[in-house]
């Protein structure tokens, strides 16, 4: 039914709620994304991007309201189920695997949905040899191609953030969640960073929850404000920066 | 590179193709040499040793790459050799053994499948799977004392068949006595060393370091970790009832083969060698098992108490364990050695 109306939605979820103890996180919370847009949600702590984030990529049930995604609902699949579908997320804390080096992390990337005889190599796939081809383009293209035999561990922690992007691009996904992409980075990484995300919504939806408007400012689409589980407004990042009421909510702090 | 301590799974071997060759040949020839120049005592001692530290191997694959930590593992060791001896009971003959070695390594097998399945698939994971693993080490050991008919209680089993493998009618080769036991060990163990590394060195190898390291990310990422959790569990297991099964050549087998305190053993050999390095703990084994002979010849009572001081001077001063701690040395002094060459 909506499904007709949002034709080249990729995310459609209406009406989320969830609550933690008294709290609502999420609180009648409705998001649409189209394919090959970019998004910002942006709000202070605790205005529930994160659990929204949680929601959509299947890690926490809402206690009301749907997600469908790339048409299909997905509110009782797993994170597992949802990522197989091609959604690709990155959770607030940047999570790579410390001991694996930087081509293993896209080694298990291009493998996902694989069966365990393809894992062990006892059935080699022709998607194995196209996918080795794929890795070494794509630590070209993202300056990565030198630190490929190196340890998660030994990376900074601008590396980390980056290879954890490019460990969840080589998964091929349709739609990409990230919390908070630019934390912890320089200014002139997070230039690069917001140019990258730039050049990906080309070819996918990107959402990207953000706590540094001066970055947002950097990605400048539509802009979603939460608060308290609520959409408070949404526009350019123009109109909302002059929505007094953002200002009240958000620290009162934001660029001119 | 560092100077930091690094787990032993992080440092990675740098020996050129030629002379690991040449260290494995060495390390063959040794091993065929030993029973024509070692006592006969001494050879059985060292089958045993090989033996367990096939059961260490396996312990590595879970626990030092898996980072699934097992507090029963020589459960599954003492049901191999349980269903080993317990069949060639029953059975003897070459088709005895080959049924025989089937049940050793498949009885542990299919466990270790109910278990991943029961256990991993609800999310039991970390130091309840060590609890529960625990408590059904206790129980099949009470089960094996108590059932004094089909385990032969506290005194366990002994006086079954021979093994005897080969082709019927052709060839036989009876597997007793002090040589082809021992070789039937080190053929096992270069068996069991070989699949072990061909798992590390393949995706799902990475996919199981992964799993230890972040396994919420590698679900997210899409992985089933609990599917990939459970097999390297079957895995593991097969190959401890394996060596279970082999150990039968000794001619007895006794309830302590299933209880925890093997099992805790089995965790302070891969720990001195050196967990996720797999020669490691095969020598950790072999180091520990000799050295608790000698101490348990002359302190009866109190060697483990000496084997627990050296485990505990080991974590202190090489947490990750002696291979990586020997293998770091080599470098170092290979290092020395290259710049020494350069500045003359």
């Amino acid at each position: 039914m909506s499904g007709a109306s949002h034709g080249d939605a990729v995310i459609a979820a209406t009406g989320l709620t969830k609550h933690f103890g008294g709290v609502a996180a999420l609180d009648d919370f409705s998001i649409t994304v189209a394919d090959r847009e970019i998004r910002c949600i942006v709000g202070p702590n605790g205005a529930g991007k994160s659990t929204l984030f949680k929601v959509l990529c299947g890690l926490l049930k809402a206690d009301a309201g749907s997600v469908r995604i790339l048409g299909r609902d997905v509110s009782g699949l797993n994170a597992r189920r949802v990522a197989r579908m091609g959604v690709a997320t990155k959770l607030q804390i940047p999570r790579v695997f410390p001991s694996l080096t930087v081509h293993e992390h896209l080694e298990l990337a291009t493998r996902v949905g694989m069966g365990v005889p393809q894992l062990l190599g006892l059935r080699r796939r022709r998607q194995a040899v196209a996918a080795d081809a794929m890795i070494s383009q794509l630590l070209e293209d993202l300056g990565l191609a030198k630190t490929r035999d190196r340890l998660a561990q030994e990376l900074s922690h601008g590396e980390r953030q980056w290879l954890e992007i490019v460990m969840m691009l080589a998964t091929g996904p349709r739609i990409l969640l990230l919390d908070e992409p630019g934390a912890g980075m320089a200014t002139e990484e997070k230039a690069r960073t917001a140019d990258l995300l730039q050049r990906l919504s080309e070819r996918m939806a990107v959402v990207v929850i953000e706590h540094d408007l001066a970055f947002v400012q950097l990605i400048a689409h539509k802009v979603m404000v939460m608060h308290r589980g609520r959409l408070l407004t949404q526009g350019s990042f123009d109109e909302i920066s002059r929505d007094p009421q953002v200002g009240l909510v958000y620290l009162g702090s934001t660029s001119t | 590179m560092t100077g930091k301590m690094t787990p032993g799974w992080l440092v990675r071997v740098r020996l050129s193709r030629s002379s690991r060759l040449l260290l494995l040949l060495a390390l063959a020839a040794c091993a065929a040499a030993i029973p024509s120049v070692a006592s006969p005592y001494a050879v059985s001692l060292t089958t045993r040793f090989i033996v367990f530290s096939i059961l260490a191997l396996s312990m590595d694959l879970l626990w030092g790459y898996g980072g699934v930590v097992s507090f029963g593992h020589a459960m599954f060791f003492g049901l191999g050799a349980y269903a080993m001896a317990i069949t060639l009971t029953h059975a003897a003959g070459i088709g005895g053994t080959y049924l025989a070695l089937a049940l050793g390594v498949g009885v542990p097998a299919v466990l270790a499948l109910a278990l991943g399945f029961f256990l991993f698939y609800s999310a039991v994971s970390g130091v309840y799977f060590g609890i529960v693993t625990l408590a059904l080490a206790v129980a099949f050991e009470t089960l094996a004392v108590v059932n004094r008919s089909f385990t032969g209680g506290m005194d366990g089993l002994y006086g079954f068949a021979i093994p005897t493998i080969g082709l019927p009618g052709l060839v036989q080769v009876e597997v007793w006595g002090t040589e082809n036991p021992y070789f039937a060990g080190v053929i096992g163990l270069a068996v069991c060393y070989l699949l072990a590394r061909w798992i590390t060195h393949s995706s799902f190898g990475t996919a199981i370091k992964a799993i230890r390291d972040e396994e919420p990310r590698l679900e997210l990422l899409g992985y089933d970790t609990a599917l990939i959790k459970t097999i390297l569990l079957v895995i593991t297991c097969a190959m401890a009832g394996f060596a279970g099964s082999l150990y039968t050549t000794v001619g007895f087998v006794s309830p302590q083969l299933l209880g925890v305190f093997f099992s805790t053993q089995v965790l302070v050999w891969v720990g001195i060698g050196g967990r996720g390095t797999l020669a490691g703990p095969i020598l950790g084994t072999i180091l520990v098992g000799f050295l608790q002979t000698i101490l348990s010849g002359e302190f009866e009572d109190i060697w483990p108490l000496f084997v627990g001081m050296f485990f505990l001077l080991i974590v202190l001063f090489w947490p990750s364990g002696l291979y990586p701690f020997i293998q770091r040395s080599l470098n170092a002094a290979r290092r020395r050695l290259g710049s020494a060459q350069v500045g003359a």
